[in-house]
C-alpha cells in the first residue's frame, strides 16, 4: 500500500502539489500523469523518506509525463537534497528550486536545526550565515561544496 | 594519500588504519550512516557505526592478511539511521583496509516483498481455482438433479401404472408402459454416463479420437443439462482425427459453447454454427455464435478476464482452455466477426480423406525420414492400439479411410517397399501398400 500521500491544488491558474510520507516503490504517481498547466510546484517538505525504487519512478514520471513550461521545487528537505547532488534527471530540465532545508549546528546548545534557505542565500558556494535565538551564529553542518552541489546543475 | 577520488563514488567508503581507527569516509557516508560529517569526524572506531552489527563488520575486517587480500560478504547492519542489507568489500591498501559498502537493502526488501505477494497469489489463485470447482460442481447437480428427477417422476409413475394394469390384467397397455420405463430410465443411464465421462477428465491420456464424437458428445452434455433449449445448434463436420486427451478437448469445447450460450441469452434468435476445416498442415474447429461479441479479443485468453457479471464468470475458463489446446500442440484463438463471436480450436493434421485431398500432403509425407505408417480404417480402437505400440518412436502416421486413398498411396509409392500398412482387416496388416493395393483390386474385381 502506497504511503506517499500526494495533494493537488491549483492557485491562480498554477499548480500546486504537496507531496507527504515515503516516495518507494509502492508509490502511486497517477494522479500527477494527467495534470495540465504552465506551472507546477512541489512542495517535498513532508518526505520522510526516499529510495532507489521511489527515485527511479519519479524519474520516469516527470520524464514522461510532465510537459509543463515551468516546474519548481520547493522546502526541499535534506534528504532530497542528497539525491538531488547523486541522482542525475532528479530535477527536470526545466525545473527550478525555490527553497530548501540546509542542516546547521549549535555548539553550546547542542542542537541541530534544519533551516530553509534560498538558492540566492548561497553565495560562492558558501552557507548563509545564521543564528540561533541567542544570536550565536550557528555551523553549518554540512559540506559545503557538497551540499551546495545541486546549485551548480 | 589522498582518498579524494572516493569521493566520487556514489557508495560509501571509509578507510581504516592498521588500528582500525576511522581515518577516512567519503561524502555519500553521512546520509548512509544519517550522521553529519561533524559527527562522523569524531567517530574513532567502528562500533560507533555499526552499533550490535559491530562484531560481524570487525571479524570480517580481521579476516583480512596477506594471504586473503581482499574479502567480500553480505551482512545486516544496524546504523544510527536504520538497518541495511549490504555487502561489505575489504581490500588492503598500503597498511590500510578500504572498507566499500555496497547496499543491496531495496533489492533484499523487493524480494522479500515479491515472494510474499507470490506466496498471496497462489493461495488467491488456489482459493478461485477451488470456489470455481465448487460452483462448477452446484451447477453440475442441479442440472443433474432436475434433469434426473423428472424422467424419475415419469418411471414411477409408469411403475404404478404398471402396477395397476397388472392387478386389472391389462396386459397390452403394460407393454407400452414398459417400453415408455425403459425409455426413461435409459436416459437417465445416458446422463450419469456422460457425467462419468466429464468426471474422468484429469485421468484420462493422451489418444487418437474422432472430433465429431467429442463434439456429439459435448453437445449431448450441454442438452442433457437443457442448456441448448431453444437455440440452433447448426453442426457441419468433416471426419477427422486428433491424438490429444478426449475429455479434455470436451472440456474445452464444452466451456466454449457454454460461453456462446452466455452471449447469446438475450437474442430473439440464437445460433451457434459449429463446422470443421482442414488445410494442409491442421484441422480446425469453428465455433461461431450470433451474440454480443468480443472486443477485446487480445485480453480474453488472459487469467482473470471476464465480461460476465459478478459472480457468473471467474474468468478462467479460457485461459484454461487455451491451455489445454496448447499442451494438445494446438492452438485456441478467437477470430474477429461482424456480429457475434468466432472461436478457432486448430489440431495438428492426422489424417486423410481421400487421394484428391491429400495429393499434396502425401507428396510432402514422401520427404520425411522417419519410419511411415499408413493406416487404413479410422477405428478408434485400433488406432489408440497402434499408437500405444509405437509411443516414443518416430513415425508418420497417414490414415487413409478408403480405398481410393490407398489407390492414390500406391501411385505415389509403388516402388518403394518400406512402407507398411496398418488395418482393421487382419488379411491387410503389415502389408506393403503395393500388395494392399493388389488385394484391393482383386476384392473390386470379385465384387464386380
Amino acid at each position: 500500500m502506497s504511503s506517499l500521500k500526494i495533494l493537488v491544488d491549483e492557485v491562480d491558474s498554477e499548480l500546486k502539489v504537496t507531496l507527504e510520507g515515503q516516495i518507494n516503490e509502492d508509490s502511486n504517481f497517477d494522479s500527477l500523469k494527467n495534470l495540465k498547466g504552465d506551472k507546477i510546484t512541489i512542495n517535498f517538505k513532508n518526505i520522510e523518506h526516499i529510495n532507489s525504487c521511489g527515485i527511479r519512478d519519479w524519474i520516469e514520471l516527470q520524464k514522461n509525463h510532465f510537459h509543463f513550461k515551468k516546474i519548481n521545487y520547493e522546502q526541499c528537505p535534506q534528504i532530497i537534497i542528497e539525491q538531488m547532488n547523486i541522482v542525475a534527471g532528479f530535477v527536470h530540465e526545466k525545473g527550478e528550486i525555490k527553497s530548501f532545508y540546509a542542516p546547521y549546528y549549535s555548539e553550546s546548545e547542542d542542537k541541530e536545526y534544519k533551516l530553509l534557505l534560498s538558492p540566492s542565500e548561497v553565495v560562492d558556494g558558501k552557507a548563509p550565515v545564521k543564528k540561533n535565538q541567542n544570536g550565536e551564529e550557528l555551523e553549518f553542518d554540512e559540506i559545503e561544496a557538497q551540499y551546495f552541489n545541486f546549485l551548480k546543475k | 594519500m589522498s582518498y579524494q577520488l572516493y569521493d566520487h563514488l556514489q557508495m560509501p567508503i571509509i578507510v581504516l588504519s592498521k588500528s582500525y581507527e576511522i581515518v577516512y569516509f567519503n561524502f555519500i557516508c553521512s546520509p548512509f550512516f544519517g550522521l553529519p560529517p561533524r559527527k562522523l569526524k569524531k567517530c574513532n572506531d567502528l562500533s560507533e557505526l555499526f552499533g550490535n552489527s559491530n562484531t560481524k563488520v570487525l571479524k570480517l575486517v580481521e579476516s583480512l592478511s596477506e594471504l586473503a587480500p581482499t574479502v567480500s560478504e553480505e551482512i545486516l547492519i544496524q546504523t544510527p539511521k536504520q538497518d541495511y542489507t549490504v555487502v561489505f568489500k575489504l581490500f588492503l591498501e598500503k597498511n590500510n583496509v578500504v572498507m566499500q559498502i555496497q547496499d543491496f537493502s531495496i533489492e533484499r526488501l523487493l524480494h522479500e516483498k515479491y515472494k510474499e505477494q507470490i506466496i498471496e497469489l497462489k493461495n488467491t489463485h488456489e482459493q478461485i481455482v477451488k470456489s470455481d470447482k465448487l460452483r462448477a460442481l452446484g451447477e453440475l447437480i442441479a442440472g443433474i438433479s432436475h434433469e434426473i428427477s423428472s424422467p424419475l417422476m415419469v418411471a414411477t409413475d409408469l411403475a404404478y401404472e404398471l402396477e395397476e394394469m397388472i392387478h386389472q390384467h391389462k396386459i397390452d397397455p403394460s407393454k407400452k408402459a414398459v417400453t415408455n420405463l425403459q425409455d426413461e430410465i435409459a436416459r437417465i443411464k445416458q446422463i450419469v454416463s456422460n457425467m462419468q465421462s466429464m468426471s474422468k477428465a484429469e485421468a484420462k491420456d493422451v489418444e487418437v479420437f474422432s472430433l465429431k464424437t467429442a463434439i456429439d458428445k459435448a453437445i449431448s452434455f450441454l442438452n442433457d443439462l437443457s442448456l441448448l433449449d431453444n437455440i440452433s445448434v447448426d453442426i457441419k463436420l468433416s471426419r477427422s482425427f486428433a491424438l490429444a486427451s478426449q475429455s479434455k478437448i470436451e472440456q474445452v469445447i464444452i466451456n466454449l459453447i457454454k460461453n456462446s450460450i452466455d452471449a447469446i441469452s438475450k437474442n430473439e434468435k440464437k445460433e451457434i454454427k459449429i463446422y470443421s476445416e482442414i488445410n494442409m498442415h491442421s484441422q480446425l474447429i469453428h465455433i461461431v455464435d450470433n451474440g454480443v461479441g468480443i472486443k477485446n479479443t487480445d485480453e480474453i485468453f488472459e487469467m482473470f478476464y471476464t465480461t460476465k457479471e459478478y459472480g457468473e464468470g471467474t474468468g478462467l475458463g479460457l485461459s484454461i482452455s487455451q491451455k489445454i489446446m496448447e499442451d494438445s500442440h494446438g492452438e485456441l484463438r478467437c477470430e474477429p466477426i461482424e456480429q457475434g463471436a468466432h472461436f478457432v480450436m486448430e489440431f495438428p493434421r492426422l489424417d486423410i480423406e481421400s487421394f484428391t485431398t491429400t495429393n499434396e500432403y502425401l507428396k510432402g509425407a514422401k520427404d520425411y525420414e522417419d519410419k511411415k505408417i499408413f493406416i487404413l480404417g479410422d477405428n478408434e480402437g485400433d488406432l489408440n492400439e497402434l499408437f500405444q505400440k509405437l509411443k516414443g518412436e518416430n513415425v508418420v502416421l497417414i490414415l487413409c479411410d478408403n480405398f481410393e486413398g490407398v489407390e492414390a498411396l500406391k501411385d505415389a509409392y509403388l516402388a518403394d517397399e518400406s512402407y507398411r500398412l496398418q488395418s482393421n482387416q487382419t488379411s491387410l496388416s503389415g502389408a506393403s501398400v503395393k500388395t494392399v493395393s493388389e488385394i484391393i483390386k482383386t476384392i473390386r474385381n470379385e465384387n464386380k
